[in-house]
């Protein structure tokens, strides 16, 4: 009986080769013999969480959403009015990758409900990007979020997902690898190259720290999706086209796990550092405190 | 651990942070399952980065509505602070930067003249790990249906225990015992293809030398009540 369980991208190539499977496939067997779910329910489970994503890119373009601290004040929506026919990015899909990742971690910051992946405040990713392709991919969008596991899980037991561990490198940076490799297999791509999306995406996210204003979720965090949501996208461009990753996904995970361990921790979701620790940052909590 | 795809593309939860929020929110509601019952008093630890940030991650919020029974993506969460002062749970918060692990909390509970003092940690991305009940060293991380038996370490307990569950015709993945010392508390850790009853639960209580009994459910199927 084949062993679907991987620790590292060559060792999930490797059961993609030998079963002739997507990555969408093999891990959705891997769930089927870990933990005794069929692969219909993995499926159908999966379609329900992508439905909680649409819900996010919702919510976060209502004009009036806006969180506690009042640091988020519908930014989607802002740049969706604006810039409906685009100042620079002028492919809609493209337009529509940033508003609605923007839109998906507004929810998280509003205090709505979101489905972490892997984490929240890295949630508008995968949402965003999806939701912005569905219409040219379709049912796919379940197999996307399938092989963005995958990715996810390779990350999780070589490295970290959490930017108090490793730094934004492992919230966003991860979210964008998952998030380029899903979008490389929905698009045809085959999963060696689903894996160099992986590795370009995050090869070009490291270093990142996690510094977040008053130690809350929104800002660079809730923008940083938008951005990040790009970025993936690129890297599932690149792949697709034959552009490979000099460094291959595995490596470029074990340098993100001894750069998250070399990063200090004021810069890792303490607040205690960065930007959190800027005059204008500063200003405003005062501003804020006074104001009660 | 083997995580599952929806470790990874999930929890389904209210945020902002699923390793500040949604991960205390499930270390919470364990600690009320192991307790038994929402407790009248709770004083919570948090160190590693929670020290500094957990007031903006909202740590505390999802700390209370943990305690109270609520999952992770209960919209109830937002406002759970006020949930736990009407129902009588009286939260106190310590930031404590002498906690070992990366993103520890220290959760000590009381119900009438029960008392727990539970250690976690969150893992990243919503996922959990309990380190330490009361004295006794344990490594939970909420994947199957788990059966704590606290017990005093005395000969025969642990094979009664198994007993009562053999006789369901439920099959034990997976046991382990710790105790703190010899002949001191116990805990034994059985880990379960499906649930227990309620009435398999009573047996396992009223053995000789057990002290107390709690079922876990399996942390995601726990959490998101949508599932
Ligand atoms: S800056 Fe920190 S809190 Fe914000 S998304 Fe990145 S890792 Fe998460």
């Amino acid at each position: 009986m084949t062993d679907y369980r991987f620790e590292s991208a060559v060792q999930l190539l490797t059961l993609c080769h030998e079963c002739g499977l997507p990555i969408s496939e093999v891990v959705a067997l891997r769930e089927e013999q870990l933990f005794g779910r069929h692969v219909q329910d993995t499926r159908r489970e999966t379609c329900r969480r992508y439905k909680v994503m649409k819900s996010m890119v919702e919510e976060g373009l209502r004009d009036d959403i806006h969180s506690r601290s009042g640091l988020t004040q519908a930014p989607a929506r802002k740049y969706y009015e604006s810039a409906s026919s685009g100042t620079v990015l002028r492919d809609p899909v493209l337009r529509n990758v940033l508003a609605y990742a923007i839109a998906a971690n507004s929810c998280n910051a509003c205090g709505g409900r979101i489905v972490a992946s892997p984490t929240a405040g890295s949630s508008g990713i995968l949402a965003g990007v999806l939701a912005a392709f569905e219409e040219r991919i379709g049912k796919k969008v379940v197999d996307a979020i399938l092989t963005a596991s995958a990715v996810g899980i390779i990350a999780h037991k070589r490295a970290f997902l959490s930017g108090a561990r490793g730094g934004c490198q492992a919230e966003i940076g991860v979210s964008a690898a998952m998030t380029a490799a899903g979008l490389a297999e929905a698009l045809g791509g085959e999963p060696c190259q689903c894996l160099n999306a992986a590795a370009l995406a995050l090869k070009n996210a490291l270093g990142l720290t996690c510094d977040p204003v008053g130690g809350l979720v929104e800002v660079p965090c809730v923008k940083r999706n938008g951005f990040f949501a790009v970025h993936a996208c690129v890297a599932a461009e690149l792949s697709l086209a034959g552009i490979g990753s000099f460094i291959p996904f595995d490596e470029v995970l074990d340098v993100m796990r001894q750069t998250g361990e070399m990063m200090s921790q004021a810069l890792r979701e303490t607040g205690l550092a960065g930007l959190a620790k800027t005059a204008t940052a500063k200003e405003y909590f005062k501003q804020a405190e006074k104001d009660g | 651990m083997e995580p599952s795809i929806f470790d990874i593309i999930g929890p389904v939860m209210v945020g902002p942070s699923s390793s500040h929020t949604a991960a205390c929110v499930r270390i919470g509601r364990c600690v009320r399952s192991i307790l038994g019952a929402v407790p009248t008093k709770a004083t919570v630890h948090f160190g590693g980065s929670f020290a500094t940030t957990y007031r903006g991650h909202g740590s505390d919020r999802a700390m209370a509505a943990g305690l109270l029974g609520m999952g992770p993506d209960d919209p109830a969460i937002n406002e759970s602070l006020e949930a736990a002062r009407q129902r009588g749970l009286e939260l106190q918060i310590v930031a404590d930067a002498t906690l070992p692990g990366q993103l520890p909390v220290r959760v000590i509970v009381e119900h009438g003249d029960k008392r727990l003092d539970v250690l976690a940690e969150s893992l990243g991305g919503g996922m959990i790990a309990i380190r330490r009940i009361n004295d006794v060293q344990v490594d939970l991380q909420g994947e199957g249906f788990t059966v704590l038996v606290e017990h005093v370490d005395h000969p025969g307990v642990i094979a009664h225990a198994c007993g009562v569950i053999g006789e369901t015709g439920i099959n034990i993945g997976s046991t382990t015992c710790r105790r703190s010392e010899k002949g001191g508390k116990a805990l034994l850790v059985l880990e379960l293809d499906q649930p227990v009853g309620e009435a398999v639960l009573g047996k396992l209580a009223s053995l000789e030398d057990v002290t107390g009994v709690a079922l876990l459910a399996p942390m995601a199927e726990a959490s998101d009540t949508g599932v």
